[in-house]
């Protein structure tokens, strides 16, 4: 009789083998212990006035994906202070820093996401589970998280947490595009990110769904939440240059809004940002 | 008395002997001399040659031998060594090969089980399902409950087991690789030393001596290589001449079948073909160059050089369109066709394109269709209206344009009341163009700089067509006898007054209000006469003119016409001159050469400084071509003889040949390649890697470029990206077509916000490999009368309005591009046979089809139409009819379709199958599953779309 090899280990040999494959690929960023590093934070606003929300023509298996009318997450903007919510503030070309965190680290690099209810996620901190993997789930045919921010050479798993079929696709140009349809409450799927891209993606078959995997290449990145504020650390004195990114707003227009900023030891420094159509 | 001496005595001859003798062994000596040296300069190259290849074969030879002496070499070598040994040693090997027969000894016991599990499970469950509500019915579904675990349990079991088998298989896979790819590497080595062995050992025995190629069939007796004594041997591709390798290395085209890239010579050997049916030149002459060139005072065939020897292939490959490695000929032959040379000159080889050449609209219509204004100034300079028109400029005065003009207008049809252009509201021509640009017309007209050159510009259309007419005209072209090529797209009325309102807006100028007359039948007569001078009805229909011939030289013969009828005449002495020649005579070839690319750069040339009369004069109109243009049709007239080749050494073309042949000049004719892409990009790197697959953007000198094959070689699978360093390309062929895609994906994202590779599904669809997904009768009927396929699709296929020949010759052309069977074929899935077969076996297995896809957790009918079942939600988001594909698809190619459809069509839509679920629904493998749903999409009847219940009832 065969015996049989036990599953973890191949997926840690697996992983291994996965891990001296990636570096080839991925941007060189050296992780170094920063010490007296910098800070910068400020606020992303919306400029001018806010845009009715669009709705959603959710046309397909309402018994899952709800009847209730739903808004488009493209652009979520506070009524009262007009911050905007889901944009990535992030450093251009560091080659040197921080390292960059695990996904449980990553929390703390993003606001509060808009609509999020604490108490649903109570019983996640209460059983002192901890963030292991980045995810994109599928709840009520929607993507969630709605924008998320992954190192490059990461993975991430993609659920369906739904009881019918969703399909992943994602519209990709320099990783690897693909397709893959899950099942209703199927096995997850696990996919990688060598590259820098802003990936969206979405479901064929609910067309009104989509979501963006923004991988970095260096971990000094912020997403805002229903506050708008962000704040990057450790960040090793010098001149940087400030970038934003929002999916709602045109490359040339976001491009103009990438700041020059002056880092100093031990110090915040404070950027605003103010988007408009 | 003196004495009386004898003459002979007395005087002496000697000195006159002595010189006589002298110069009799002079010129004995020369004579010697001439016939071994001075008329044989081939022995001194064949010896100069000689000592070069003896120099280059040591050094290749030391090469050879040291890189076999390197440590790369021993390193490969006891790699190699230890490679095999561990094959042969491996006590795994045996092992894992043991280990496979027991895998499959447990698999069978397994599956067996499991068989009997389930056939109970589902009998229990029928039961069950009988049972009326009640105890009964719940004590049964505890026990079917309580069967689950065990299947469930036998099922991972099996599955393990496979998983095991699959790698193990692979690692014994994996040696033998190994093994294979070091002994490759290890005989290139000994492949090199043993190739300069060779040579070096032919050189030895390598005589000085007349060399000489005899063909009695193509009547040649060539001894050029005497000489030329590299040509058809590698390695000398940087000597100097007249020892270089031919340096021509042939790509075939892209659109057809490749063979890769072959040298020139190795297609036609030197052996059998010689020199001179490609090159020309006076191949026995061995005296001189000059005289083995023929380029010399009354040779009439003197050498053509360079590309211009590309003349010759059209004697062999007359049928082809693309001649590989002919690219200025085939250049040459597409233009004489598309810019209408064939209107005006006959050329017997080209006869059967006769029928295509009104390469201009008809002009039966003109009255109706332009503004009168627009005629004079566009007849007078074309190119001003239309900088990339192809109608040339004709030497014609103002009055002489209003006489055509009148004709045209008094034949053409009684004009209804015209209607002024009108004014059209914002809305209304903003929604023309969005339809314009949506529904595909860029593909072939451009706009701006956006879209196609192959029909005309509409830049300034505006000017020229009027409204009513552009209604007419958009909404349907067939019913127009002014149509040429233009397809209808089906639009209805309402948008082709739309699209119509926005062409209007579409001017340059404001054109010019004058009121002009053509109504005087005095005129309409002279303009008769004119046409019939200047040929008009070369490329326009003209109506009253239909049975005109062509008023043009008949050019069959054109390439050997003696040079005294080429008349130069006053130039002919500044035209040598330039190319440095006294006589035209002196050499044939250069002097028709000077001549013909004159006349096609500026046609009425040799009018200078000639008294003629206005009819008199030169006619042919002038192209405006471009250098390389003129190249091309010069070598293309240059090419055309009277000599015939004996049929053995013509291109004799398979039938898939033919095939592509033939299709490719009728996706030319209807610019097919304007929407759809046709074939993958290649790229070469500088390593030698040869990659397929689509490049998906370039970004700081890095492509990412998506692989359309496995190349297990780089590690990565079809559909992966791979990041290449821009400057490790050595070369690049681009994707044949698709043209429209790129405007697609643009307007999606400025419109929609689409990302582009997103928008890529809203573009035309690809065809490569479209043999391998459709049944070829369907193509048949569906080019002829296409109609919408892919609902989300705002881009739509035209109606060409083919005719039954060339919907035959297109579906024979992709069927047997991808080697499929052509045209009858057997689709067993269809047949009721089958069905019956398949419910032999298993009396549910349509049943259990159906119940898969129709669960929520595959749910074809989520997005696909089935017939008159209609998905939800709204028709952008649904995919093609479900009910079409037994008449559409190959089953083989749904099965791969279902399997993952990102390997077929990258960028799809649709998902791949969730692999290894569905147990409950349809227990077994997933190949098992799709299996049934290709047998369920292909089956006979209505079995797909019958509801649920009924089709148990259709089983036998």
């Amino acid at each position: 009789m065969f015996k049989r090899i036990p599953l973890f280990l191949i997926l840690v040999l697996g992983a291994w083998v996965l891990s001296l494959t990636t570096p080839s690929e991925a941007p060189a960023y050296e992780a170094i212990e920063v010490k007296d590093g910098g800070t910068v934070s400020g606020v992303v606003k919306f400029g001018g006035d806010i845009p009715a929300p669009e709705q959603l023509n959710i046309d397909k298996d309402p018994e899952v994906c709800g009847h209730e009318p739903r808004f488009s997450e493209n652009l979520i903007v506070d009524k009262n202070t007009k911050a905007v919510a889901n944009a990535v503030v992030y450093i251009q070309k560091i080659d040197k820093g921080k390292k960059f965190p695990t996904p449980a680290e990553a929390e703390a690099m993003k606001g509060v996401p808009p609509g999020f209810r604490a108490e649903e996620h109570a019983h996640e901190h209460a059983h002192g589970e901890e963030k292991s993997e980045y995810t994109l789930d599928q709840k009520s045919c929607a993507f969630i998280p709605h924008v998320q921010i992954i190192p490059a050479g990461s993975a991430v798993e993609l659920r369906n947490g739904d009881p019918l079929m969703h399909n992943l696709h994602s519209y990709s140009m320099k990783n690897s595009a693909w397709n893959e349809s899950i099942p209703g409450e199927g096995k997850p799927i696990h996919k990688e990110f060598p590259f820098k891209e802003m990936v969206k993606v979405g479901c064929d078959v609910h067309k009104w769904m989509s979501a963006w995997i923004v991988v970095q290449d260096n971990p000094y990145y912020y997403l805002t939440g229903e506050d708008g504020t962000f704040k990057i650390t450790d960040i090793p004195p010098g001149p940087y240059k400030l970038a934003i990114w929002h999916e709602d707003f045109k490359k040339e227009a976001l491009k103009a809004q990438t700041k020059d900023v002056n880092v100093e030891p031990g110090k915040e420094v404070t950027v605003n940002f103010e988007l408009s159509k | 008395m003196p004495e009386k001496k004898d003459p002979i005595e007395e005087k002496s001859h000697a000195t006159l002997f002595v010189v006589v003798i002298a110069l009799l062994v002079i010129s004995s000596a020369w004579a010697v001399w001439d016939e071994v040296i001075g008329r044989r300069p081939w022995k001194h190259y064949q010896k100069e040659f000689l000592a070069l290849a003896e120099t280059k074969s040591l050094k290749d030879l030391k090469e050879a031998k040291g890189a076999m002496a390197t440590e790369e070499y021993k390193k490969l070598q006891e790699e190699y060594n230890r490679v095999s040994k561990a094959y042969e040693d491996n006590p795994d090997r045996k092992a894992q090969v043991q280990e496979i027969e027991n895998i499959d000894r447990e698999l069978a016991d397994l599956i067996h089980e499991f068989q009997i599990h389930r056939g109970e499970y589902q009998a229990l469950v029928y039961v069950m399902e009988k049972q009326p509500e009640g105890e009964g019915k719940q004590a049964l579904l505890h026990t079917v409950r309580g069967l689950e675990p065990c299947i469930e349990d036998l099922s991972v079991k099996m599955t393990a087991y496979q998983k095991r088998k699959k790698e193990l298989r692979h690692e014994l896979g994996g040696l033998v690789r190994e093994k294979a790819s070091l002994e490759e590497k290890l005989i290139a080595y000994r492949t090199r030393l043993e190739g300069v062995e060779r040579f070096r050992e032919a050189l030895k025995k390598e005589k000085v001596e007349i060399k000489q190629v005899v063909n009695w069939d193509m009547g040649i007796i060539d001894r050029c290589h005497n000489c030329h004594a590299g040509i058809n041997r590698k390695g000398f591709e940087e000597a100097k001449e007249p020892f270089k390798t031919h340096p021509m290395v042939v790509t075939l085209s892209p659109l057809g079948p490749g063979l890769g890239e072959r040298g020139i010579l190795d297609i036609h050997p030197l052996e059998n073909y010689g020199c001179t049916p490609c090159h020309r030149g006076q191949g026995y002459a061995t005296t001189t160059a000059i005289k083995a060139h023929g380029e010399l005072e009354y040779w009439l065939t003197p050498m053509l050089r360079g590309k211009y020897a590309q003349a010759n292939c059209f004697k062999c490959h007359d049928y082809e369109i693309d001649v590989p490695g002919g690219e200025v000929i085939s250049l040459g032959r597409k233009l004489f066709h598309e810019y209408g040379c064939v209107g005006c000159h006959s050329v017997r080889a080209l006869e059967r394109e006769d029928k295509t050449r009104f390469i201009g609209p008809t002009l039966d219509e003109i009255s109706q269709k332009v503004y009168p204004q627009w005629i004079a100034p566009w007849v007078d300079n074309p190119k001003d209206f239309r900088p990339d028109t192809k109608m040339p400029h004709f030497f014609l005065n103002k009055e002489e344009i209003r006489d055509i003009a009148s004709y045209l207008w008094q034949v053409s049809q009684v004009s209804s009341a015209t209607i002024d252009p009108q004014e059209f509201d914002e809305e209304m021509i903003k929604e023309g163009k969005q339809r314009l640009e949506n529904v595909g017309c860029l593909g072939c007209h451009k706009i701006g700089d956006k879209g196609s050159n192959f029909a005309p510009n509409l830049n300034r259309v505006g000017e020229k067509i009027r409204y009513d007419y552009l209604v007419s005209w958009v909404e349907d072209p067939t019913k127009h006898k002014a149509r040429d090529r233009m397809p209808s797209l089906r639009l209805n009325k309402e948008e082709a007054e739309r699209i119509a309102a926005y062409l209007t807006t579409l001017k340059e100028k404001v054109p010019s209000q004058e009121a002009v007359d053509y109504n005087d039948p005095k005129r309409a007569e002279a303009g008769f006469q004119l046409i019939a001078r200047y040929g008009c009805f070369g490329c326009h229909r003209v109506k009253g003119m239909e049975d005109r011939g062509k008023i043009g030289a008949d050019l069959s013969e054109e390439g050997v016409k003696p040079i005294e009828r080429f008349d130069f005449a006053l130039l002919e002495h500044e035209m040598m001159h330039r190319i440095g020649l006294e006589n035209p005579r002196d050499n044939v070839s250069s002097a028709r050469q000077a001549w013909l690319t004159t006349k096609l750069k500026d046609p009425r040339i040799y009018d200078t400084g000639k008294y003629k009369k206005p009819e008199d004069k030169l006619r042919m109109p002038n192209g405006s071509l471009k250098d390389e243009e003129v190249q091309a049709l010069v070598t293309f007239i240059i090419g055309l003889t009277d000599e015939q080749i004996p049929q053995g050494y013509k291109r004799k073309l398979s039938e898939r040949d033919q095939a592509v042949v033939d299709g490719t000049f009728l996706i030319r004719r209807y610019n097919c390649v304007g929407c759809h892409p046709f074939s993958l990009e290649k790229l070469t790197l500088k390593d030698g890697t040869k990659i397929e697959g689509m490049a998906k953007l370039e970004e700081e000198g890095t492509l990412f470029f998506q692989l359309w094959h496995d190349y297990p070689e780089l590690g990565k699978k079809l559909g992966e990206n791979l990041a290449i360093e821009v400057e490790e390309i050595k070369g690049r062929i681009p994707t044949v077509g698709g043209e429209i895609v790129p405007i697609i994906i643009g307007q999606l994202g400025e419109e929609k916000d689409l990302v582009p590779e997103e928008a890529r599904a809203f573009a035309p669809p690809f065809l490569y490999g479209e043999g391998k997904r459709v049944q070829s009768d369907w193509l048949f009927r569906f080019v002829q009368a296409p109609y919408g396929l892919r609902p989300w699709l705002d881009v739509r296929m035209p109606t060409f309005g083919l005719t039954k020949e060339e919907a035959n010759i297109l579906s024979k052309y992709f069927a047997l591009l991808d080697n499929q069977e052509y045209p009858f074929e057997r689709l067993a899935e269809r047949e009721s046979v089958y069905v019956e077969a398949k419910c032999a076996r298993d009396s549910e297995y349509y049943v259990k089809a159906k119940r898969l896809m129709d669960s929520k957790d595959v749910n074809c009918g989520s997005c696909h139409v089935r017939g008159e079942i209609k998905p939800e939600g709204d028709p952008s988001g649904w995919a093609p009819d479900l009910s079409l594909a037994k008449e559409r698809l190959r089953p083989s190619w749904v099965r791969e379709w279902l399997t993952d459809p990102q390997r077929i069509q990258v960028g799809t839509k649709m998902p791949k199958f969730p692999w290894g679920e569905f147990q409950q629904l349809f227990p077994g493998k997933p190949e098992e599953q799709i299996e049934a749903i290709k047998d369920l999409i292909m089956s006979p009847g209505d079995l797909l779309t019958a509801p649920p219940g009924t089709l148990a009832r259709k089983g036998p």
